[in-house]
């Protein structure tokens, strides 16, 4: 009896999970935007380049940041280079802006990239950018006329979010909710 | 093409534990032209004290109220100041004595 039961053919497997795990990881960060947010403006971003702030953002205690870096006269972000040497405390990020200069004169730049933005986490839940955050960006897009837009993502590294935020030349004064599109 | 990053701070806020370590306050700055203004996000209950701005100094926008001229110009003398705020406050909810 026992035998016949070992014999018997086993069943093919009914989970439905999707092959492309990655996919769908991604997914459960954007899915609120997606559904609310089909006119907000797009951040083209890398997969790689998500992940790799994802990984590193979410797995520190907040504050830490990076630079967003992408093609030169474009807006699509490509590359995510974390700040190991940015001064971080719990309620601040100072990026390490001697070692990021350099390596955007030396090694950016000539390899065709320049600056999209910064992506920094956030202590709690407080996912939108304060007076202070504010007041650095303004004075980043001044020292930087070529720059239409600047992308600032907050990362929650609590609960592993992430709010895609831009404020444009226009209204420097005001981020705007955006929208992330994966390529 | 040249890209330049400035130096700055990305701050969230800034949090402060009173003296007495019962206490809790959440400060916001925002560079205001040539000073700086202190928002005050999260404090204690006025423990049934008059919450007027004569006498909590603090504006129902939660910004700190100095004297016009008197304000702080840099980030440290904010957090210096907010600090005296915070600690006079903790001393009006305790006793309902307020500074001019």
């Amino acid at each position: 009896m026992r035998k016949a039961k070992y014999n018997r053919k086993r069943k093919p497997s009914k989970c439905k999970r999707p092959k492309n795990r990655t996919a769908q990881t991604i997914e459960k960060f954007i899915k609120p935007c997606h559904d609310v947010c089909t006119e907000m403006a797009a951040i083209r971003i890398n997969r790689k380049a998500f992940y790799e702030l994802m990984h590193k953002l979410s797995s520190r205690p907040a504050e830490s940041g990076g630079i967003l870096l992408g093609p030169v006269g474009t807006n699509d972000i490509t590359h995510f280079y974390f700040d190991r040497g940015g001064a971080c405390t719990g309620g601040s990020y100072s990026p390490d802006y001697i070692t990021l200069n350099r390596k955007m004169r030396e090694e950016w730049l000539p390899a065709g990239l320049d600056m999209k933005g910064f992506a920094h986490s956030h202590p709690g839940s407080l996912d939108r950018l304060t007076a202070g955050d504010m007041s650095y960006i303004k004075k980043l897009l001044s020292k930087n006329p070529d720059m239409n837009m600047f992308v600032a993502p907050i990362v929650l590294p609590n609960q592993y979010r992430i709010n895609p935020l831009i404020i444009s030349r226009d209204r420097m004064d005001y981020a705007q909710r955006a929208h992330f599109e994966f390529f | 093409m040249n890209v330049i990053i400035p130096p700055g701070i990305f701050f969230a806020v800034e949090t402060y534990l009173s003296v007495n370590g019962f206490h809790y306050f959440v400060f916001d700055f925002v560079t205001q032209g040539d000073h700086i203004d202190i928002y005050c996000t999260k404090h204690p209950s006025l423990n049934g004290q008059d919450s007027s701005v004569s006498k909590t100094h603090l504006f129902s926008s939660g910004r700190i109220c100095f004297v016009a001229g008197k304000e702080p110009r840099t980030r440290w003398e904010a957090q210096k100041r907010a600090k005296q705020w915070a600690e006079y406050f903790i001393e009006y909810r305790r006793t309902g004595k307020a500074q001019s």
